[in-house]
C-alpha cells in the first residue's frame, strides 16, 4: 500500500475550500456588477448584490470558524509560512536566475514552498482589504460617508480585485500542475514520494512523528 | 536562522497593509496633487467610466414610433408626449458631474434635454402637488423628488449625452438628471412622471437607501 503524509487538517481543508467557493462567488458577482458589458446583459443589480453580500459573509466567517475549531494545526502551519529559511531566500534567487536561462539545482523546501508563503501573505491581505473596503462601500449606499472615502473605497476594492484575479489564476494552475499537492488539499494527505520530492526538508523533520506518515 | 528570516513573512504581511492604508488614505490627495486646475478650467473633460446598473434581467427597448412620455396625477392638464414632440420642447444643456453612491464617478458629463420645470409648467402643477415619482419602463424601478427638487433649474430629463442620442445601457430615450444628487435618483427609460401628495419610496430607498440623496 502507498505511503501517504498527512499534510492539512480537516478545519484548514473546510476553511480553504469554504475561501475558495466564496471567492469564485465574488469574483463572479463583483464582475457582473463592475463591468459594463456584464452588468448590462445580466442586469438584476439587486440580486447579484445580494448574492455578492452573503458571500462576503461566507468568505470570512466560514473559514475563520473552522480555524477556529482546531486552532494548534493552523497555529504551527501560520510559523512556519512566516518563517523564512536562508534556503528559501536561496531559493528565490535561484529561480529568478533559473527563469533568465540558469539550470540551478532548487534547495529542498519546508512544508510550504516560497510561492506558497507568498500567495498566503498576498491571500490574507487581500482578504483584510476587500473586506474593509467592501464594508465602506457598503456603508456608503447606506449612509453616504465623506466623499473622497468612498471613492478611495471603490478604487482599492477594484484595484486588489484585478490584482486577485492573476494571483488566484496562477494559484489554480499550480495546483492543476501538482495534482497531488491538490489531492493533498482534498483529502488531507500526499503520497510520501511526492512530500520527499517536493517538501524533503518537511519530511525529514516528520520521520521522529509517526502518527503522521501512514 | 537570521531574525529577518523568522519573521520574513509577517514583515511582508504588515508592509502590504500599510501600503493598503496608504493606498486608501492617500489615492485622492495624490491624484488631486497630479491634476493642474488650470487646465482643468480650460478644456474641462469627461473623466471616468460609467458603470451600467439595471434592476430587471433586460432592459426596456426604445421605440421612437411607439414611445410615449406621460405626465399625470395632481395636474390640470395631464400630457402625453411622443419623441418628436420632446425633442420640440425647449432645450437646455448642462455639464455636472455624475456620482454613485457606490463610490465611482464621472466628471463634467455633457447631458442634453429638457428641464423637469419646463414640463411641469406645460401641464400645471395642482396647489396639493408635494412630490414628483419617475417612473422607468423596465416596470421595477421608480424614484422621487420633492416638488421643489424637480423644479429645480438643474433638474433635467435628458435625451443626450455627451453629445450623442441616450444609448440603451443609458436609459434610452429619457433619463433624470440630478447633479446635487447620487446617482439612484437618476431614474433610466423614463417613460411616466406622477405628481402626488404623499411621499413614495424610491426602488433602492426601500431596500435601505436614504430617500435624502443629496451628495455629502
Amino acid at each position: 500500500m502507498e505511503e501517504r503524509v498527512q499534510r492539512f487538517s480537516l478545519e484548514e481543508r473546510v476553511a480553504h475550500w469554504c475561501h475558495a467557493v466564496f471567492t469564485v462567488l465574488l469574483l463572479a458577482t463583483g464582475l457582473s456588477l463592475y463591468l459594463p458589458l456584464l452588468s448590462a446583459e445580466i442586469g438584476n443589480r439587486e440580486i447579484l448584490r445580494s448574492i455578492h453580500l452573503l458571500s462576503a459573509v461566507g468568505f470570512i466567517l466560514l473559514p475563520a470558524t473552522a480555524l477556529f475549531r482546531n486552532r494548534e494545526p493552523l497555529l504551527k502551519d501560520v510559523k512556519r509560512l512566516e518563517t523564512w529559511e536562508a534556503e528559501d531566500f536561496e531559493w528565490l534567487m535561484r529561480s529568478a536566475r533559473n527563469l533568465l536561462g540558469s539550470k540551478l539545482e532548487l534547495p529542498a523546501q519546508g512544508k510550504f514552498t516560497v510561492g506558497m508563503k507568498l500567495n498566503s501573505v498576498f491571500t490574507l491581505t487581500i482578504t483584510i482589504w476587500l473586506s474593509v473596503t467592501g464594508a465602506l462601500i457598503l456603508l456608503n449606499e447606506m449612509k453616504p460617508l465623506q466623499l473622497q472615502l468612498a471613492e478611495s473605497a471603490v478604487f482599492l476594492h477594484d484595484l486588489i480585485t484585478f490584482i486577485l484575479i492573476p494571483v488566484l489564476l496562477g494559484h489554480i494552475a499550480f495546483a492543476l500542475l501538482y495534482p497531488e499537492a491538490l489531492r493533498g488539499m482534498i483529502l488531507g494527505h500526499v503520497s510520501a514520494e511526492y512530500a520527499r520530492k517536493r517538501h524533503a526538508k518537511w519530511v525529514e523533520g516528520k520521520q521522529s512523528d509517526s502518527s503522521s506518515i501512514f | 536562522m537570521s531574525e529577518i528570516g523568522r519573521t520574513f513573512g509577517r514583515r511582508l504581511f504588515i508592509m502590504l497593509n500599510l501600503a493598503s492604508a496608504a493606498l486608501l488614505l492617500g489615492h485622492r490627495a495624490f491624484k488631486d496633487a497630479m491634476l493642474h486646475p488650470d487646465e482643468l478650467s480650460i478644456s474641462p473633460k469627461s473623466v471616468g467610466m460609467f458603470r451600467i446598473y439595471s434592476v430587471t434581467s433586460e432592459m426596456p427597448k426604445f421605440d421612437p414610433k411607439r414611445w410615449r412620455l406621460e405626465v399625470t396625477g395632481l395636474v390640470e392638464n395631464p400630457l402625453f408626449l411622443g419623441y418628436p414632440e420632446l425633442l420640440a420642447l425647449k432645450a437646455i444643456k448642462q455639464v455636472s458631474d455624475f456620482r454613485c453612491v457606490t463610490g465611482w464617478k464621472v466628471t463634467n458629463v455633457l447631458w442634453e434635454g429638457v428641464s423637469v420645470k419646463t414640463l411641469l409648467e406645460k401641464c400645471g402643477a395642482l396647489k396639493t402637488a408635494r412630490f414628483v415619482n419617475f417612473y422607468s419602463a423596465d416596470g421595477e424601478y421608480m424614484d422621487s423628488l420633492t416638488l421643489e427638487q424637480a423644479l429645480a433649474e438643474d433638474t433635467l430629463l435628458a435625451y443626450r449625452l455627451k453629445s450623442l442620442p441616450l444609448s440603451r445601457e443609458q436609459g434610452a430615450p429619457l433619463r433624470l438628471v440630478v447633479p446635487k444628487m447620487y446617482g439612484y435618483k437618476g431614474v433610466k427609460w423614463v417613460n411616466k412622471i406622477e405628481l402626488t401628495d404623499a411621499l413614495t419610496l424610491g426602488y433602492w430607498e426601500e431596500r435601505g437607501y436614504s430617500a435624502n440623496a443629496y451628495l455629502r
